[in-house]
């Protein structure tokens, strides 16, 4: 019925319920880093001028079980100074917080060998490369990457050397996928600069914003190419990035990677956010080669066809459309990007449309996430953001070097309502979800320059329902590329299992769903990478289901 | 006893022999001068004025002289001299500079005018003079692209006359255009407290809010202008830019259509209204303004960029990818430093 036929009275009676329905729940987070023992200060180069690239682009984390008692952990690679890095002898180690089930964690990076003191850590990336079922570590340098495989007795061991895949470049995100389908997961790295401790950029043209002298770059520098490892399946990898089609020969600014199937074919598509470069989606062409769609598709540029300097992205259906959509981070005094996926392979530039734009400009963001934190149904978005020059906090422009970390509800509208500042205002980079306390709610790590990390507990009220799918695969052991749609009634949603996204950080391997008043689930349908499926009826809600993949 | 000067060179002239010797120039100009016979005042007073001795009182004659003739380049240059002379006379900065500013050498008159000012700094004549000087200058500044320039002279002026609108107005263009949104801002509202009528305030302010993402206020200041000032198409066009980046496709459309009409040559006018005409759907319509657009500014990769999507989405892909190729050297170029461009630091690691 449309509104011009409505009668007056049904009208009347449509404005009152919608003025009488409360809006979406706003979800609560308090920071608990400090009482829960995430103390580690994150070292990134001198906390005060950061005068160059390597200094201010800082990193991510991965969230991983690593000790499969069912409580997710957090492995945060740190940084260096420039001094340090020069010398090879790095003082600054990682942290890996075992989480202790009662809302503490404890540091074990030194003693389960996971401590990254050869290079400047950037980010890391968790998952389970040799099928054993235990999650291992990938860390992203500036300098040599680390591969760690898990021991499974609390400790790891470095397998870089025999699996090949220590990228010696800038690495700056790294995702996992089995493209190639052979049930084994292969690895993407994204590199951004060809740069130099010994022979830093100091002046000169692309080193000044907005009139300040800042840190040179990226413009003007060389570029960095990227990398895609096929896992052979026995220990090693294969750097098959140029007969693959993915090996960055423009020489692109790459920052952030996620893999997912956004052209619903079954199998896993590449997206990688590049900085003052155009972006890339490398379209799986299901033959060991992909193919850059990302001009077609609508998702290289902006809407006004303009590069952006784009850090994370994630994959996640925000419209229960059942078609992956993006969102794209980006530099202030531009907006951050939501993609919606119309179908046919093409996106549209959505952001002004969904409310992003006005309450993004000012903000130069890094970590996303889409989780449902008020588990109303609807995946939220939000932010982690801070400034790449300090510099800016001694003039009075339209930014900071601290910039508040922003949440987006959701309430299944087109338009997305800003909820404020979420935490600390800080100077943010990487962010990580997970289920920290197993109480149905996503919370929030947040890597913070120069300071400890954040950890922001998701203390948001009411009785919404939810459900969380753990994943157990045949070969792949954690399901990654499965996706996983859950059907309530009268809603529908969809997530993939992933391993990598946002800004140079991994998430929970376990799909959390919001159900709102439902307390009861009609259908979970797992599409498993194999193409195999699973469907489970009737499953009750609030509690953490295990699917196993089955047999042939 | 104390012979005066005059008389001395008077007295020198004759003990020299001859009677063709001139007479006392200085008092000859006066003579003259008081006859109104400005020729022979002219010729003796400067006569008299090139003499380290002349008297300030000679300056000044000159100087009258040149007014009463109406030679303005004569009464600049006797003013600059009898300023170098007597820097403590107050008349040679106000003629002079007042002549620099009608010249429009206005940096020229604020640097005749500010030792004035700090010589008397009460004086409401001189701060007029000096701050219309600043005033000037920034203005100049402020077309030429100079921004930091302007913004020097700008706040000049608006400090010496903070009840200037045109110097405060001003000021605002030049933080915004060195990005220092805030201070615009603070420096619109100024201006419109003062007079909320001003011409091109609420413009000027909506800009700056549209820069600085602030979408809704930036529509309300431009509605606001456009009340005062209907048609004024830069402001249609900023309102229109806001509603699209609020997602308001359809309301935006007319505003930019107007805008697109009455500035045919203005690029940034054709390119948003392209952008509006795509999201409605009106693909052709939005193709040949996309095409308008690049023939306006042929090196800007982003409409290229643009009309590849149209021409991708209408299935002409041959087109498409040869026109991608094309913007994406544009971009590369724009982004690319030629050697020496950047400076690098070399470091040798200490000898063990």
């Amino acid at each position: 019925m449309s509104m011009g036929r409505m009668p007056a009275r049904l009208i009347a009676i449509a404005a009152l319920l919608t003025a009488q329905s409360p809006g979406p729940v706003t979800p609560v987070f308090t920071d608990t880093a400090a009482q829960a023992g995430l103390t580690l200060r994150l070292t990134s180069g001198d906390a005060v001028e950061k005068r160059f690239l390597v200094e201010s682009i800082g990193g991510g984390m991965a969230v991983l079980d690593y000790d499969n008692d069912g409580w997710m952990d957090l492995y945060i690679p740190n940084g260096t100074t420039i001094a340090a890095a020069r010398s090879g002898r790095i003082p600054q180690h990682a942290a890996l917080y075992r989480n202790r089930g009662d809302g503490t964690f404890v540091d074990t990076a030194v003693k389960a060998g996971v401590a990254n003191q050869r290079a400047w850590g950037k980010g890391a990336l968790a998952a389970d490369f040799d099928n054993d079922g235990l999650a291992d570590l990938y860390v992203v340098n500036f300098g040599p990457n680390v591969l760690y495989l898990n021991n499974g007795d609390g400790t790891f061991r470095d397998g870089t050397a025999k699996a090949g895949v220590g990228d010696a470049r800038w690495s700056s995100a790294a995702a996992a996928a089995d493209f190639d389908g052979d049930g084994d997961l292969d690895l993407f790295v994204a590199n951004y600069l060809d740069y130099d401790l010994n022979n830093l950029p100091t002046e000169g043209k692309f080193c000044l914003y907005l009139g300040i002298p800042v840190a040179c770059g990226p413009r003007g520098l060389k570029g960095s190419g990227d990398a895609l490892y096929r896992n052979n399946g026995d220990g090693t990898f294969t750097d098959i990035s140029k007969s693959a089609g993915v090996a960055d020969a423009a020489g692109y600014y790459g920052l952030g990677a996620a893999w997912g199937d956004y052209d619903d074919d079954g199998d896993p598509d590449l997206f990688v956010a590049n900085d003052s470069t155009p972006n890339y989606l490398y379209r799986n062409n299901g033959d060991g080669t992909f193919t850059d769609a990302a001009i077609e598709a609508g998702v290289a540029f902006s809407d006004e066809g303009k590069e952006q300097a784009c850090m994370g992205v994630e994959f996640e259906d925000i419209d229960n459309d059942g078609r992956l959509d993006l969102l794209v981070t980006n530099f202030s005094d531009d907006y951050n990007t939501l993609y919606r996926n119309r179908g046919g392979g093409r996106f549209q530039d959505d952001s002004h449309a969904a409310g992003l734009v006005q309450d993004s400009w000012r903000d130069l963001s890094w970590g996303v996430g889409f989780f449902d934190f008020n588990n109303d149904g609807w995946k939220d978005i939000f932010t982690a953001s801070g400034h790449i020059y300090p510099q800016v906090d001694r003039v009075r422009i339209n930014t900071s070097f601290r910039q508040p970390n922003r949440l987006f509800v959701n309430d299944g509208s087109s338009r997305l309502t800003p909820a404020g500042a979420v935490g600390e205002t800080r100077s943010s980079r990487g962010a990580a979800f997970a289920d920290f306390d197993n109480d149905g709610r996503v919370d929030i790590a947040v890597a913070e320059m120069d300071a400890a990390p954040s950890l922001l507990m998701n203390r948001t009220p009411g009785a919404a329902h939810w459900l969380m799918v753990k994943l157990e695969g045949r070969a792949n052991r954690f399901g990654v590329g499965a996706r996983v749609t859950v059907s309530t009634t009268g809603a529908t949603q969809i997530r993939e299992a992933k391993a990598g996204g946002s800004f140079a950080s991994a998430n929970d391997p376990r799909l959390h769903f919001g159900l709102g008043t439902q307390s009861r689930v009609d259908t979970v349908t797992v599409r498993w990478r194999s193409g195999r499926i699973t469907k489970l009826t009737d499953v009750e809600a609030d509690r953490i289901v295990t699917v196993k993949e089955p047999e042939d | 006893m104390k012979i005066p000067q005059s008389y001395a060179i008077t007295l020198l002239a004759i003990l020299s022999g001859g009677t063709g010797w001139p007479a006392d120039p200085c008092a000859e100009g006066t003579e003259a001068l008081r006859r109104r016979d400005l020729t022979a005042a002219e010729s003796a007073l400067r006569q008299c004025t090139q003499q380290a001795s002349a008297p300030v009182e000679a300056h000044l004659m000159l100087c009258g002289v040149y007014q009463l003739q109406g030679d303005a380049v004569g009464l600049y240059r006797a003013a600059r001299a009898g300023l170098k002379r007597y820097p403590a006379e107050k008349r040679f900065y106000l003629t002079a500079g007042t002549h620099a500013g009608r010249e429009k050498r206005f940096l020229e008159a604020t640097e005749i005018l500010e030792p004035a000012h700090r010589r008397w700094p009460d004086d409401e004549k001189v701060a007029a003079l000096l701050e219309s000087a600043h005033l000037g200058e920034g203005m100049a500044q402020l077309d030429g692209g100079d921004n930091e320039a302007a913004l020097r002279h700008l706040s000049r002026a608006a400090e010496l006359a903070p009840g200037d609108v045109e110097a405060i107005l001003n000021l605002g263009r030049a933080l915004h255009n060195v990005h220092r949104g805030e201070e615009a801002l603070e420096a619109f509202d100024r201006a419109v407290s003062i007079d909320p009528k001003t011409p091109l305030a609420n413009f000027h302010r909506g800009m700056t809010r549209y820069g600085l993402g602030r979408l809704q206020e930036a529509i309300g200041d431009i509605d606001a202008e456009l009340a005062a000032n209907a048609g004024y198409a830069p402001a249609l066009l900023v309102r229109g830019l806001a509603r699209m980046a609020l997602g308001e496709w359809q309301a935006a459309e007319p505003d930019l259509d107007a805008a697109a009409k009455a500035m045919p040559a203005d690029a940034p006018a054709q390119f948003a209204l392209a952008r509006c005409l795509l999201r409605l759907g009106k693909r052709e319509q939005a193709e040949a303004r996309l095409r308008r657009t690049i023939e306006l500014t042929p090196a800007d990769p982003s409409p290229k960029n643009m009309l590849v999507r149209v021409l991708f989405e209408s299935g002409r892909a041959a087109e498409a990818k040869a026109l991608a190729a094309e913007a994406a050297e544009l971009a590369r170029r724009e982004r690319s430093a030629a050697p020496g461009q950047i400076k690098f630091q070399s470091y040798r690691r200490p000898a063990p």
